[in-house]
């Protein structure tokens, strides 16, 4: 230990732990004392992961969801640092609202610590500040809408507003600087304010120590038992926000911000009180809940060591503040599950943001085949769903695609093409029930399922089908040359192959002519288009 | 009695923390860890006719690039192709000193490092200066008339060429 004599000859230190560990807990170490602990646990989680994010991050509006889909999705471990940064947020929330709840409780407020608790209070308002700030970095449909909505109620406060709302904005409208104002603000100015206000809160806290409960009967110190309770707490909390990371791999990521689209826009949880309210007022009384109600109720906790009520009334007002947000929250949340339009709109979102995430992965790191089913299944839901079912999902508008171009799916449709689940739906109708002998229709089949691959059919049913083809008047409407217009009728020559279904995706008229109803999907990219090509091609195989 | 309590949960406490800086550490570590190497890069370098006979011409190595979260056409650096008839020789224009940016100084006819003052002959030589190999020889080859590189960075500051 010769190094550590060295250095406490130069500092000092042991004086230091010795005065951290030997702090006095008049009454004994206690459960209820361990928040402050686990919040400072919490600030040290944001610093960690807060970093290993900026170290990913780009502050343009152009690269920005970009970076954070590139953490969240192709990092290793990047949905872990995302998952723990913003868990650690989620966590702070609750915790500060404990840890402020027992402050009330042992009467910490009252002389001579008003000013620790002014500092508590300053601190909570931060907390959301960086929950606003954080929640837009990522430039996604969640932050930037939600976001949208605190900037133009920022803009609409009385004076200040509209300059206050171009200042954050970095102009009249959201764009580059707007991010990397908010990044500023998220990564160095809050950041400094909160680590001064924190050693402030701390050294104040210790300068009078724990409020003595009545009664007391011993005195302990904080080492060892205090320590071990809060060390206990820090590694709770912990394993509660890994298990809740990694059940939800990571942090939620929506599609790329899209001022054009609409979206069903939500804060983050902490703020839907405040939410909830805006949606019961009318809008004159607008500024009244989304800056009155906040400020009022800060008021209010501030002048309660001023005040001084008797500890009953403090615990009723301060319980109320608390139970009144905690309501309005759950009344938002009740709301919301009850609204139909409001649960489509999110699955919607749901599945653009999947098929961003998967899309993203396609065009920077190769899918593997599950991924590439994935994203096919996430297009389906995205763009094919509000007409076609597939594995019990969507809407029956037109043909059902479980097991398309499947033998079995070929040989039900000869027997009824104008039966619901085929083209019964749809304009495209009147093509013949083929009435040919079970052998014969096999052999037809066995043709048409060909056109998609011949690898694993029967070559003589092939040939025998393809004879049929010509003979039993297929050939009357059908091309099978796979080049030649059809007029309408589908040009059966390579049938549900890979080229197949791409000019059907760019153009399905190509295939089914005027009577057709589908619109085109020329817009996808290289590997959304394999992807949906991939998943069709799977039920041939069923 | 009390003491040996003391000490067990001291204990006890140390261990927890020590494996609460664990479950960051190692993740950290993981997610910042060294990426794999980009390898060789395939650029097409143009048409053989358009460059001038025993002069190098600086190009662009422009391919097509996975650079973390975008997927684009970037140009990578440059190097120095010299035609002698049908033939192509082509050098990194990175010093292999520190990496600056070497240029031909036709009146010298050599190349040299506006950095540190490295000197190269036209076929790559090390002639003088700081740098402790010649410059780095690209492989290229020409089909249908055009200069097609498969360019490969090397450490720089070194006698050998270890590729990054």
């Amino acid at each position: 230990m010769k190094i550590l004599d060295w250095l406490e000859v130069r500092t000092g230190y042991r004086a230091l732990v010795k005065a951290a560990l030997d702090e006095e807990l008049p009454g004994g170490a206690r459960a209820r004392y361990v928040f402050g602990s686990v919040l400072v646990f919490l600030v040290v989680n944001q610093v960690v992961t807060g970093i290993l994010l900026a170290a990913g991050y780009a502050p343009s509006v152009h690269d920005a969801w970009a970076s954070v889909a590139y953490t969240q999705e192709v990092a290793p471990l990047g949905w872990l640092v995302r998952g723990l940064h913003a868990s650690g947020a989620s966590a702070a929330f609750l915790v500060v609202i404990m840890h402020l709840l027992q402050v009330v409780w042992a009467g910490a407020y009252r002389k001579p610590r008003e000013v620790t608790w002014w500092v508590g209070l300053f601190l909570l308002a931060l907390l959301f500040a960086f929950g606003l700030t954080g929640y837009l970095l990522p430039w996604d449909q969640r932050g930037y809408f939600a976001t949208q909505v605190a900037t133009n109620l920022a803009g609409a406060a009385p004076v200040v507003g509209p300059s206050l709302q171009r200042l954050v904005q970095g102009g009249s409208q959201y764009g580059n600087l707007t991010l990397t104002r908010f990044y500023a603000l998220h990564v160095l100015v809050l950041p400094a304010l909160i680590v001064v206000l924190i050693v402030g809160h701390v050294a104040l806290f210790r300068r009078h120590g724990i409020t003595p409960p009545e009664n007391i009967a011993k005195t302990a110190r904080f080492y060892p038992k205090q320590l071990a309770l809060d060390t206990l707490a820090v590694v709770a909390c912990l394993v509660v926000m890994l298990a809740l990371v990694v059940r939800d791999h990571g942090a939620p990521l929506s599609a790329p911000a899209d001022a054009g689209s609409g979206y069903e826009a939500r804060p983050d949880w902490y703020f839907l009180p405040l939410f909830e309210l805006l949606r019961h007022l009318p809008g004159s009384l607008e500024l009244v809940g989304a800056l009155g109600a906040p400020l009022l109720a800060g008021a209010v906790l501030f002048a309660l060591p001023l005040l001084d009520p008797s500890r009953r009334v403090a615990v009723g007002v301060v319980g109320a503040i608390v139970g009144v947000t905690v309501l309005l929250g759950l009344a938002a949340v009740v709301e919301d599950r009850g609204d139909g339009a409001y649960q489509r709109g999110r699955a919607r979102a749901e599945a653009e943001a999947r098929v961003a995430r998967l899309s993203f992965r396609a065009r920077v790191a190769l899918l593997s085949s599950a991924q590439t089913l994935e994203l096919g299944d996430a297009l389906f839901d995205a763009r094919c769903a509000s007409c076609h079912v597939l594995g019990g999902r969507g809407e029956a508008h037109a043909p059902e695609l479980d097991g398309w171009a499947s033998r079995a799916w070929i040989d039900s449709f000869l027997l009824a093409p104008d039966a619901q689940r085929f083209f019964g739906r749809t304009p495209i109708r009147g093509m013949k029930p083929v009435t040919v002998s079970v052998e014969d229709r096999r052999d037809l089949v066995e043709w048409v399922y060909a056109q998609g691959g011949s690898e694993g059919t029967d070559v003589a049913r092939v040939q025998a089908g393809e004879k049929l083809f010509d003979t039993q008047s297929c050939s009357e409407c059908h091309e099978r040359d796979g080049t030649s217009e059809g007029n309408g009728v589908p040009n059966l020559g390579g049938h549900a192959s890979v080229a197949w279904i791409e000019a059907l995706l760019a153009d399905p008229g190509t295939h089914f002519g005027k009577k057709n109803a589908m619109p085109k999907f020329d817009s996808l990219s290289p590997a959304e288009r394999a992807a949906i090509v991939t998943r069709l091609r799977v039920e041939r195989l069923r | 009695m009390a003491d040996s309590r003391r000490s067990v949960l001291g204990m006890i406490v140390g261990a927890a923390t020590a494996g609460l800086a664990l479950v960051y550490a190692i993740p950290a570590a993981i997610y910042l860890r060294r990426r794999r190497s980009e390898g060789e890069i395939a650029s097409d370098l143009g048409p053989l006719a358009a460059l001038p006979e025993r002069r190098p011409v600086r190009l662009p190595v422009i391919a097509e690039r996975t650079d973390a979260w975008s997927h684009t056409r970037e140009t990578m650096g440059s190097v120095f192709v010299v035609r002698t008839g049908s033939d192509v020789r082509v050098l990194d224009s990175a010093c292999p000193h520190t990496g600056c940016s070497v240029d031909w100084d036709e009146q010298a006819s050599a190349f040299r490092c506006p950095c540190h003052r490295s000197t190269f002959t036209i076929d790559g030589e090390r002639t003088g200066g700081p740098a402790q190999r010649g410059l780095d020889p690209q492989e290229a080859t020409v089909k249908g008339g055009r200069v097609l590189l498969r360019y490969r960075r090397y450490r720089s500051g070194r006698a050998d060429r270890v590729p990054v």
